[in-house]
């Protein structure tokens, strides 16, 4: 081990993402768990919380539905078990008014699992904790649920954003030692790992995932402040797009699986013929996440970044792309399919539902500034959406000269919206015009598995080295300095 | 290894084969009208795998223990506090330190004292505050300037890169030199750190500056760029074949210079009643042609020809002889092997009837038989002798023509003067 610099001292990596979470152990090549980070959240009486799972499975029994059963099958499975882990289960009950509390459900089977008035959140907005509880959960069922192990024998590394703020930070310190007992811990930043998992230390980083795009600059594992960006538009915003375009294209509101009971086949753009489930007192956030589901299916199929400038009559010219929706409602995608996506080049000309707000840096910016739709309006109003090859030019013009040459022959792509066939192409192609004289070279992780958990990846590579072993903070400083030292500590 | 199944016995144990298999070694393996050998031609029977089991050695027992491999926890000296964590380690290892603790290499900033900063970093712009807060970014980033710029956040101050690097170098240089108290200011080793810290800011913003102008050039200035480039490159390449050419001119030109100053020479000379036009072509002629610079010196050394030519002849093949480019033909090696009697220097078709006579008199062959090196120069220079000869010769054919006429006139001349004086 020794020769490879590396040393196990049984770290845990836990990387919560805009969309995925992702943990496991240092040293690993491949995370050991990794599950939406839409997160089910229901009210329940005392009651049925005291009552076990099997309660729940005893309610559900009666419904007919072949999926339902099984994911609570494993729910109530992984329910049980968890039961005597210390404090922590996998459906976490949490105190909100007197009488009633929430319960959890968490990973792919649980949250997708349709269950009256179930909410669908995300712990993470922008990238930053907003919700607490779900966060904690999170953790909890990383640990006691899936990898079974007691966090108080295990250093705990923790993945954030770039731009993570230091009050943030603090409270993720505070719960990793006060809640969950580590003894020892270290939060390093999303861009630095991804680096270290492409074997760079110094590089650009975009991370165009599901909730977020982001272009930071990293400086011999530094992030550099000065000059990051990050945008809503990525998968999500793509999704909400297609979804909003297909309405206004074909009159189409997609109907997503769990509602679709029975469906027969139909000619392409005929009406589905579908039998529907009765599904009373769906949460409106369930049943948006589960079209955004089958949309993001749709995309992963069909969609496509043009390689070069977009130019429609060319594209038109491409062959079309058959698509059929859970409902049986199927139709030939066109041009469709190139435009929407093109919304991450050229977000002012190709929104189509302007109404949804896109925050550049966390603030809101205006989409169209004569008609003012967005009406947040709110100082930011000359800020455009920028398109990602302006992101990764504008961040990198923000460092210094000397720097310059380094980033723009290091561009690391990550995240899963880079994904799409063409969108390397397309970043080249765009920075050689942006930056005429420049050597550029992009780099990107060759497997689909490398660019989704590239930042796990670089926690368990940074973790389980041996030389790490002076950068944790251990229980005692934490308790010597307080909370504030991982702002000192974790650069 | 057919005849062997053949022979083997017929009954086959019914319990490995199958039934086709038994019914297939009832029937004999070829038929018998067919030859043996016609048989194996026409494919034969199948060959028959022999597996035999290689008798591989036992692997030996190893008598060694099997390592024995230990959770334990561990602590390091690079850190500060006694955090346990816990690995593998083998049994028998030494359980001191921590394999990678010596790895915890840390920069030296340097430290000052309270009464150091009174003494030698004040500073108007700097306060102690802020200088300190500068030193520990310093510290905490390895002198890694480019995040120190990027991370620095001093109340009411911004600060460019150049800035923290002019302060940071200034405070190292102020303290070495307040700290340099034996001896001499201006001692070499004190001078040699200082050197270490030397930094011009004014420049550094100023390089700076130039790339900044360089990475904002837009993609036509780029273009532009590159076409002129290309174009210094072409003009380059021109110029030196322009040079080339120009230089074998000159060359050429020198080589005719010469023939004029030998003729001029030879004028002189003959002016002045020297006898002999070979002198001229060693001596003057040769000092001429080192005065030209650039003739190779091989020229007047190989071309005694050129130094012999009678003066006032416009005969072409004098200056026929010198090439263009300055170099006699003869001298230039052609690629690869070659006959030495063919490099003898031709003799002009005009000339060569009445050269060969000469050598036909003088008892030598046309060619040499026995060309090597020496007789073929030997032969060349006999052969150039002969033509300078023969040059000569008609020249003092013309000459004593010329006398005869003038001679003749003269005693027309006088004739009629003692015919007309007679009268």
């Amino acid at each position: 081990m020794v020769i490879y610099c590396g040393d196990e001292v049984s770290a845990l990596v836990v990387d919560v993402g805009g969309s995925w979470i992702r943990a496991g152990y240092a040293g690993e090549d491949t995370p050991k768990v990794v599950v939406p980070s839409w997160v089910g959240s229901s009210e329940v009486t005392e009651d049925e919380a005291s009552a076990t799972t099997k309660t729940i499975r005893n309610s559900k029994a009666d419904s007919q539905d072949p999926d339902v059963e099984m994911g609570d099958a494993t729910a109530s499975q992984s329910g049980s078990s968890s039961k005597d882990a210390a404090g922590g289960q996998g459906d976490v009950r949490v105190k909100n008014e007197p009488g009633t509390c929430r319960k959890y459900y968490i990973g792919d089977t649980q949250a997708s699992t349709w269950r009256p008035n179930m909410d669908i959140k995300t712990p993470l907005e922008d990238g930053l904790v907003a919700d607490w509880d779900i966060y904690e959960n999170i953790w909890n069922y990383c640990f006691y649920n899936r990898l079974r192990v007691q966090p108080e024998e295990n250093p705990l590394f923790v993945t954030e954003v770039a731009w993570n703020t230091p009050s943030l930070r603090e409270k993720m310190v505070e719960l990793a030692f006060e809640k969950f007992n580590c003894p020892a811990f270290y939060v390093s930043k999303d861009p630095v790992l991804t680096a270290f998992a492409s074997g760079k230390p110094t590089g650009l980083v975009l991370d165009c995932g599901g909730t977020t795009t982001s272009a930071v600059a990293v400086f011999d594992g530094y992030v550099l402040k000065k000059g990051q960006t990050y945008q809503n538009i990525a998968g999500d915003f793509i999704s909400e797009q297609i979804l909003a375009q297909l309405k206004q294209d074909y009159q189409k509101e997609v109907v997503p699986r769990y509602r679709v009971a029975q469906k027969s086949a139909v000619g392409p753009g005929e009406p589905a013929k579908a039998v529907l489930r009765d599904r009373p007192n769906t949460a409106p956030s369930f049943d948006h996440r589960m079209q955004m589901q089958a949309i993001h299916e749709y995309k992963e199929t069909v969609c496509q970044i043009s390689e070069t400038t977009f130019d429609l009559d060319a594209l038109k010219v491409r062959p079309q792309k058959p698509y059929e929706f859970p409902d049986g409602y199927n139709l030939q995608v066109g041009v469709q399919r190139y435009q929407i996506p093109e919304i991450l080049f050229q977000p002012d000309k190709f929104i189509v539902d302007k109404t949804r707000e896109v925050r550049l840096n966390g603030k809101a910016v205006s989409l169209s500034a004569n008609t003012g739709v967005n009406g947040t309006g709110s100082g930011n109003a000359t800020a455009k959406p920028l398109g990602i090859p302006r992101m990764i030019y504008d961040c990198i013009s923000a460092c210094d000269t000397d720097v310059r040459p380094h980033l723009f022959s290091n561009i690391i792509l990550t995240g899963g919206s880079t994904l799409f066939p063409g969108f390397v192409d397309r970043v080249n192609y765009e920075l050689q015009g942006l930056a005429p004289g420049q050597r550029i070279k992009i780099q990107t992780p060759g497997n689909t598995a490398e660019r989704k958990f590239g930042t796990w990846l670089g926690g368990s590579i940074l973790s389980s080295l041996g030389s790490f072993h002076q950068l944790w903070i251990s229980k005692q400083e934490y308790q010597d300095s307080g909370a504030s030292i991982v702002n000192k500590k974790c650069q | 290894m057919a005849s062997s199944d053949d022979n083997a016995p017929q009954t086959v144990p019914t319990t490995t084969t199958n039934t086709t298999t038994v019914t297939q070694r009832h029937q004999p393996l070829y038929p018998m009208e067919v030859s043996q050998d016609l048989f194996a031609l026409i494919g034969g029977a199948p060959t028959v795998l022999i597996h035999k089991p290689s008798a591989r050695p036992k692997p030996k027992p190893d008598d060694t223990q099997a390592a024995q491999w230990v959770w334990r926890g561990f602590t390091s000296s690079a850190r500060n506090d006694d955090l346990v964590l816990y690995h593998w380690v083998k049994a028998d290892e030494d359980p001191s330190d921590y394999h990678f603790a010596p790895f915890n290499q840390m920069i030296d900033v340097g430290e000052y004292t309270e009464v150091e900063y009174d003494l030698y970093l004040r500073d108007d712009d700097w306060t102690k505050a802020e200088t300190a807060y500068l030193m520990d970014l310093c510290r905490q980033f390895d002198l890694r300037f480019v995040v120190v710029a990027d991370r620095y956040e001093f109340p009411d101050k911004s600060r460019s890169m150049e800035d923290l690097k002019e302060r940071y170098y200034s405070v190292q240089q102020k303290l070495l030199r307040g700290r340099h108290t034996a001896g001499p200011i201006n001692d070499p080793g004190l001078q040699r750190d200082l050197a270490v810290y030397d930094y011009n800011k004014d420049r550094e913003i100023e390089r700076k500056s130039y790339l900044e102008v360089l990475y904002r050039r837009t993609r036509a200035q780029v273009q532009e760029e590159e076409a002129l480039y290309i174009e210094a490159r072409r003009l380059d390449q021109n110029e030196k074949r322009l040079t080339h050419e120009r230089n074998a001119l000159l060359r050429l030109l020198n080589a005719h210079e010469t023939n004029l100053l030998l003729r001029q020479a030879g004028r002189k000379a003959r002016r002045s009643g020297q006898p002999s036009n070979l002198a001229i072509g060693t001596g003057s002629a040769a000092h001429h042609l080192r005065l030209g610079g650039d003739v190779p010196a091989h020229l007047h050394l190989s071309s005694p020809l050129t130094g012999t030519i009678p003066p006032g002849s416009d005969d072409p093949g004098a200056a026929g002889l010198v090439d263009p480019a300055g170099l006699d033909s003869r001298d230039r090696q052609p690629p690869g092997a070659f006959i030495r009697s063919t490099r003898i220097a031709p003799v002009k078709i005009s000339m060569s009837q009445k050269v060969l006579a000469y050598l036909d008199e003088l008892n030598v062959p046309p060619r040499p038989v026995m060309a090597t090196g020496p007789i073929c120069a030997e032969f060349d220079r006999l052969q150039a002798n002969i033509l300078a000869l023969l040059e000569l010769k008609k020249h003092a054919d013309k000459l004593e023509a010329d006398v005869k006429q003038a001679t003749a006139r003269k005693a027309q001349l006088l004739g009629q003067d003692a015919s007309a004086t007679g009268h």
